[in-house]
């Protein structure tokens, strides 16, 4: 094997991040000549580099080879899409060729048939499901109505948005969208700091994060915060002090209720498959689990619980308390295989600040679980610290391990563990169960007994209907 | 001499078709993303403009490399003061090699967007950063308390799984 294949990586890695010194390139260079194998690693890194950075949608495109959206409604009077797209595709090359643009011809006649001017802001589609779009094309939008399927873009403002139908959604510019109806997930990274969701009840203020907005049957606003943070306020108002109502940062969830646009907190919040995500109005509830609520009577406490329907299984999302990159995940013992009877639960992800110790006693919270029909509810419980009594009398420890992780090096509940053959800091959870026969409220103690002190990790829940 | 009847129909939508797998050669041939797109709108002018010559019997990629090949060593000669990656000896004997590489490659991105979903969630989310949210390779070590030297080279390998999966599944039906 070649030694210095470390060496071309990292000369690689220089010239795709454009840091390469004068030295750096000459190497690079003399390793290109002499070294087939080199160039074809070259050709690897460059392309899937290349096709990464168009794929979501850094890559500007020349605006004239902007596509059109397809229309969604049905009308006899309309172009077939694939035709209608060719054909206004065509109408942009004839605008190159011809070196003038769009905008300066309303209507352009080409061989007979009249193009319009496309109106709206440009995106570049990243995913694309039951969506009349395809991966990679870039298409002008302004207002979008969708009943089914997925839809993934980046608008040019940078801000990447995410949802699934029904939704009805339109853009007022590259900054800005007006959502009347469904769910989508908003991801502004470094680049759409600024980026306004409006809605009937509210606007959301995006700055630098990762969020979901719904807009639910009645009309209310549902926010919910995975990353970074934002500022909620009144609907038709000017973003002002005056008019925010709340800022809400990672792990926190809000309404603004269509009644009187007050905002309170979030209890629960349903999540789309394994990830951070808001579902679509129209994904499938938990078919156990009505609601899960506590008794923290807290002002601008705005903590939510998270349900993945059946999302129980190795690697999934267990809290929402931790930055992206560090989210907190349920996995195997290592050389073990997940737990059988574990896989498919309902899985809700609970808080670390639920834990939280106040003048060194542990809090009185509990955690109700509203249960829609008989099943098995399993606390995952952190080993190193003594069982509550709570959990010792209504229910039995099953004997099945798990771990969570990775923790942050700074969180107390891992203050005394070691790093794992990876370097991450994982918890070990045993796995109690009590079976519930009926449809019933089940209450979930503290995590410790009263007047210890609690630095451990809060305890998960999962919940299996019964055969 | 221009052709002066315009592009079809169907040759616009082979272009369109064709832009991803177009950028990435480009960007191969300038050894980088900068000024790939200014390159990437001429070589579209010039294929629009000379779009007669096309043969629709011929792979339409291979025709469009050699214009974009052309564009690329033009916008290197208006460089000539800047900083080039690649040599005018490279630039050439690599634009071949590539042209060899041009069947199906405009499907390839459909096929990355497949194996990207196969990724382990912590490597996808490491090319979210990267390429979605545009962190540069530097803060995302930083933000991970790892060394850049390891992050650089984790990256490496991504990339180079990805070009593996991309590279097997290739006009195969679908990646399961």
């Amino acid at each position: 094997m070649n030694k210095d294949r470390p060496t071309f990586e990292q000369l690689c890695h220089a010239v795709l991040e454009g840091s390469a010194s004068e030295a750096e390139l000459e190497q690079f260079r003399e390793r290109l000549h002499s070294s087939a194998a080199d160039r074809e690693a070259y050709y690897q890194q460059m392309q899937i580099h290349a096709l990464l950075i168009w794929q979501n949608g850094r890559a500007a495109v020349p605006e004239s080879l902007v596509l059109a959206p397809m229309d969604y409604s049905e009308k006899s009077n309309i172009i077939p899409f694939p035709f209608r797209r060719a054909l206004l595709a065509a109408a942009a090359a004839v605008t190159l060729l011809l070196g003038f643009s769009f905008w300066l011809v309303p209507d352009l006649s080409y061989r007979g048939l009249s193009l319009a001017v496309q109106k709206g802001v440009s995106v570049d589609i990243l995913a694309s499901s039951g969506a009349p779009y395809q991966v990679g094309q870039r298409v002008m939008l302004q207002r979008l109505e969708m009943q089914t399927g997925s839809l993934r873009f980046r608008v040019s403002s940078g801000a990447v948005l995410d949802f699934e139908g029904p939704v009805s959604l339109e853009f007022l510019n590259p900054m800005r969208l007006r959502l009347e109806r469904g769910s989508i997930n908003t991801d502004v990274g470094n680049e759409a700091k600024g980026f306004v969701v409006e809605t009937p009840t509210a606007n959301v203020l995006d700055i630098g994060t990762r969020f979901g907005t719904s807009v639910c049957a009645d009309g209310s606003t549902d926010i919910a915060v995975f990353d970074g943070e934002v500022h909620v306020y009144r609907a038709g108002l000017p973003l002002s002090q005056e008019s925010r109502l709340a800022s809400l940062v990672e792990g926190e969830a809000a309404r603004v209720s269509a009644r009187d646009a007050k905002l309170e907190r979030l209890n629960m919040l349903t999540l789309k498959g394994g990830r951070l995500q808001v579902r679509g109005l129209n994904s499938p509830d938990s078919p156990v689990v009505l609601n899960v609520s506590d008794n923290i009577k807290q002002a601008n406490f705005y903590r939510c619980y998270t349900i993945l329907p059946g999302g129980m299984a190795e690697g999934a999302l267990a809290s929402l308390s931790f930055k992206a990159y560090l989210q907190l995940k349920w996995h195997a013992i290592p050389g073990q295989p997940f737990p059988e009877e574990l896989k498919g639960a309902d899985l809700i992800g609970t808080f670390q600040s639920f834990a939280k110790h106040e003048r060194g006693e542990t809090s009185k919270n509990d955690i109700s679980l509203d249960l829609s029909r008989p099943c098995a509810v399993y606390v995952l419980f952190d080993t190193q610290a003594t069982p509550p009594e709570w959990l010792q009398r209504d229910f039995r420890d099953t004997g099945l391990r798990v771990r969570s992780g990775p923790w942050g090096k700074f969180a107390r509940a891992v203050r005394d563990l070691d790093p794992d053959a990876n370097g991450e800091l994982n918890l070990t959870h045993s796995v109690w169960r009590r079976d519930v026969l009926s449809a019933a409220t089940v209450k979930l103690g503290p995590p410790g007994n009263l007047g210890t002190s609690y630095p451990y990790a809060m305890y998960g829940v999962a919940v299996k209907a019964l055969e | 001499m221009p052709d002066t009847s315009g592009p079809t129909p169907e040759f616009v939508q082979r272009l369109m078709a064709s832009q991803s797998a177009m950028y990435a050669f480009i960007v191969s041939l300038l050894g980088g993303v900068n000024d790939a797109d200014d390159v990437l709108q001429e070589t579209n002018m010039k294929l629009c403009r000379r779009c007669a010559l096309y043969d629709r019997e011929q792979p339409f990629l291979r025709w469009a490399y050699t214009f974009a090949r052309f564009e690329v060593m033009a916008h290197r000669k208006s460089k000539q003061r800047s900083r080039l990656v690649l040599d005018d000896e490279l630039v050439v004997r690599m634009a071949g090699e590539l042209e060899e590489y041009a069947e199906k490659a405009d499907s390839r991105l459909k096929v990355l967007e497949r194996c990207i979903e196969r990724l382990n969630p912590r490597h996808r989310e490491l090319i979210s950063a990267r390429y979605s949210r545009g962190e540069a390779v530097r803060d995302i070590a930083e933000r991970l308390a790892r060394p850049e030297n390891a992050m650089a080279a984790l990256f490496y390998r991504l990339r180079k799984m990805l070009a593996d999966c991309v590279h097997s599944n290739i006009g195969k039906e679908g990646l399961s």
